[in-house]
């Protein structure tokens, strides 16, 4: 795969805009996914959390703006940590359920109390260990406000029976966006809840198209049941294919598409503006062929699909900064008071939204 | 790839030559032009206002990747970005950077096909030998309590969903427990068995063995057989599962695989990640079926009965399950991802069985 650097300045095409870009291969990321794959089995598991920091190192310093990569700093022992607490706390739910009903929810509980912390701690690890031209991200997202966005407003999203879930994705977007900074220098998230709910009732709309399709064949089906096994068995299969790849080839991209644009088009940083113009099309067409050519090679092509999909995404994200990109400060404050960046990179959780 | 001698030549010649790069002071996003270079011991960054020099061993070398620009990090903070396209791993040699091993496998496809392919035979070992091994292993660990637990959970859902009580006389199920009672089996591993009853309409003509060594028999199968022997076949069947612990094996292998699938597989989909996991897990339970059937062939012989008794009960219930599905089975595709060997193959083994020890 040719190494796509740059052929012309980006600052020039536009005054102050500049251009994400993605120089990473497929071919690279297989031989680094084989490696990873091969030395996790031989040590049991144990290599992993050294081959997500190197699958980590790869996506991020291969991700470029302004010709500069960014870079991941995760220690590989905290992510080990956070690996070993997680299996810890799978298995006792695991466990618990065939113990004992009162000791399942006792430990549900517990898992249900700890988890606005575990939220707000992996989004404070990842920030924490991401950087650009020496300058971190930081994120001072409290427990609390976590535990209201999963809660709190999980329970309007329950009780409304999902209708007020873009009120809830709008908190966690908030959330997420709000508490972030790069060195000094904070995000804001400002969609209106409009846009967001229009996103959603397309999506929505689209759902409901493709299982009225897959209605209409099991419909007919249902019909062949008694006088034909195998037709029926035909119906059943084309049935189901219509609903999953209807849901993941068409729906999929088409919610992707609009969310990752209306995220990034109503997120600032300072006086910078972000704008992403994905295609539904090009997205439609990305997923497609990735998922014909995984299946095709049985799974070999992943490394490569990974790839086209991150590249796709960041050929299509570009951003505007008014004052250029040289003034970010790093935020010092925070790193001589090391006391809560001592426990957030204690261990690493692979936890988000 | 240049071979060592020459990166190593060339590497003296590069000892005291300056290297672009862009400078990061780890104060501000600022890109600074500048030069680095390593001698006695020491890394100087030059560049317009910038003088600064880092002890060697205050700094960290990042993995060289292709497409990614190398990185020289220094612990008091900032870092040089090297812009310098090419191998740079001769001038890194000077100052003790060594490539970790995985650096040194990425670099060459050769390499990595040597590692391809030992993944695949650990794959292929770990699936044929390693898992059935370690699921052995542990489940003789298990204590009784546990795996009566999980039968009786397991008992208690199926019935009155799939199961119903039987509808076999009190004075038909006696008979047919003390028969069983009567056989003699194995001393080693002898499995303690509790004979129950029940009938599903959905589940057919069918027995099957729990964990805790229950062996359900349903009515179903119960009816179709014509003689008493082919009943006792099929319970020396259900004993080899017993006494193997076929069933707390299975599911151990199968979590254990599903875990793995949705660790690799669930990346790329749910669907296809239980697909697989179904098509892997159907040789094991396939496996097991075969080894329940030797069981069966040696009790029936050390009771001085055909193991033909086994093959006979087991082609009526196939000739009621296809009357049931109104088809003709023939050998297809289907047999690699059935649970249960094919008649025919059972029939065969069963019958060399016999021819073995008349």
């Amino acid at each position: 795969m040719p190494n796509q650097k740059q052929t012309s300045n980006p600052a020039q095409q536009r005054p102050n805009t500049y251009k994400f870009e993605f120089t990473g291969s497929g071919g690279a990321y297989f031989r680094i996914w084989i490696v990873n794959i091969l030395l996790s089995i031989l040590t049991l598991g144990i290599y992993s959390a050294w081959a997500k920091v190197r699958t980590n190192q790869y996506f991020y310093r291969c991700a470029k703006l302004d010709n500069t990569g960014f870079d991941y700093h995760g220690s590989p022992i905290a992510i080990l940590k956070g690996r070993i607490i997680a299996v810890v706390l799978i298995a006792a739910l695991n466990i618990s359920q065939h113990v004992h009903m009162a000791v399942y929810a006792a430990v549900l509980i517990l898992f249900l109390v700890i988890m606005p912390w575990l939220v707000a701690k992996s989004l404070a690890f990842r920030m924490h260990n991401t950087s650009w031209r020496s300058i971190r991200f930081r994120f001072k997202g409290t427990v609390g406000e976590a535990a209201k966005c999963l809660y709190a407003y999980g329970l309007l999203t329950a009780i409304t029976l999902g209708i007020a879930y873009p009120v809830q994705f709008r908190k966690i977007k908030k959330y997420t966006f709000d508490n972030t900074s790069f060195g000094k220098t904070g995000f804001s998230f400002t969609a209106n809840i409009g846009a967001i709910y229009r996103v959603f009732l397309l999506t929505a709309l689209f759902v409901v198209i493709i299982f009225i399709g897959f209605g209409i064949v099991t419909a007919s089906g249902v019909g062949a049941i008694k006088e034909n096994k195998e037709l029926f068995g035909i119906i059943s299969v084309i049935s189901v294919t219509v609903l999953y790849f209807g849901l993941i080839i068409v729906v999929y991209p088409f919610y992707k598409t609009k969310i990752t644009n209306l995220t990034w088009n109503n997120t600032a940083l300072g006086a910078i503006t972000f704008q992403s113009t994905l295609t539904v099309k090009k997205y439609f067409a990305v997923i497609a062929g990735n998922l014909v050519l995984t299946l095709l090679t049985l799974g070999l092509y992943w490394p490569w699909a990974v790839i086209k999909l991150i590249r796709m995404r960041m050929d299509y994200l570009k951003l505007t900064a008014p004052e250029g990109l040289d003034a970010f400060a790093a935020d010092i404050s925070e790193e001589v008071g090391a006391a809560g960046e001592e426990i957030s990179s204690a261990f690493d959780f692979d936890i988000s939204f | 790839m240049r071979s060592t001698l020459t990166s190593r030549s060339e590497a003296v010649r590069q000892r005291t030559r300056e290297i672009p790069c862009r400078y990061y002071d780890g104060k501000t996003s600022r890109a600074n032009q500048a030069t680095v270079r390593f001698e006695a011991g020491v890394c100087a960054i030059r560049g317009d206002g910038i003088r600064r020099e880092v002890p060697v061993s205050e700094l960290t070398v990042s993995e060289p990747f292709e497409g990614a620009a190398q990185m020289i990090k220094f612990k008091s903070g900032g870092y040089c970005e090297l812009t310098e396209p090419g191998d740079l791993t001769g001038v890194l040699a000077t100052i003790g950077y060594r490539e970790p091993i995985a650096t040194r496998i990425q670099k060459n496809w050769q390499r990595i096909a040597v590692a391809f392919l030992l993944l695949l035979c650990l794959l292929g070992a770990g699936y044929y030998w390693g898992l059935p091994f370690a699921a052995e292993i542990i489940a003789n660990r298990i204590p009784q309590p546990a795996l009566s637990y999980i039968s009786k959970k397991s008992l208690e859902t199926l019935d009155g969903q799939w199961l119903f009580p039987s509808k076999l006389s009190a004075k038909k199920k006696r008979q047919l427990i003390r028969t069983f009672k009567k056989l003699k089996l194995p001393e080693e591993n002898r499995p303690n068995i509790q004979v129950e009853f029940r009938s599903s309409e959905f589940l057919g003509a069918n027995a099957f063995a729990l964990p805790d060594g229950t062996v359900l028999f349903l009515d179903e199968l119960v009816k179709i057989s014509r003689t008493r022997n082919e009943l006792i076949a099929i319970y020396a069947h259900e004993a080899g599962h017993v006494a193997h612990r076929h069933s707390i094996r299975q599911i151990i292998q199968n979590s254990a695989m599903a875990a793995l699938l949705a660790v690799y597989v669930g990346d790329v989909s749910a669907i296809i990640g239980a697909v697989t996991g179904w098509i892997l897990e159907s040789k094991y339970s396939r496996d097991f079926e075969r080894s329940a059937d030797r069981y069966a062939a040696t009790v029936l012989t050390m009771n001085h009965l055909s193991p033909m008794e086994l093959g006979s009960a087991l082609e009526r219930i196939e000739s009621v399950h296809n009357r049931k599905q109104d088809k003709e089975k023939e050998k297809s595709i289907t047999d690699y991802i059935s649970t249960h060997p094919s008649t025919e193959e059972r029939i065969r083994e069963l019958k060399a069985f016999t021819n073995k020890r008349p």
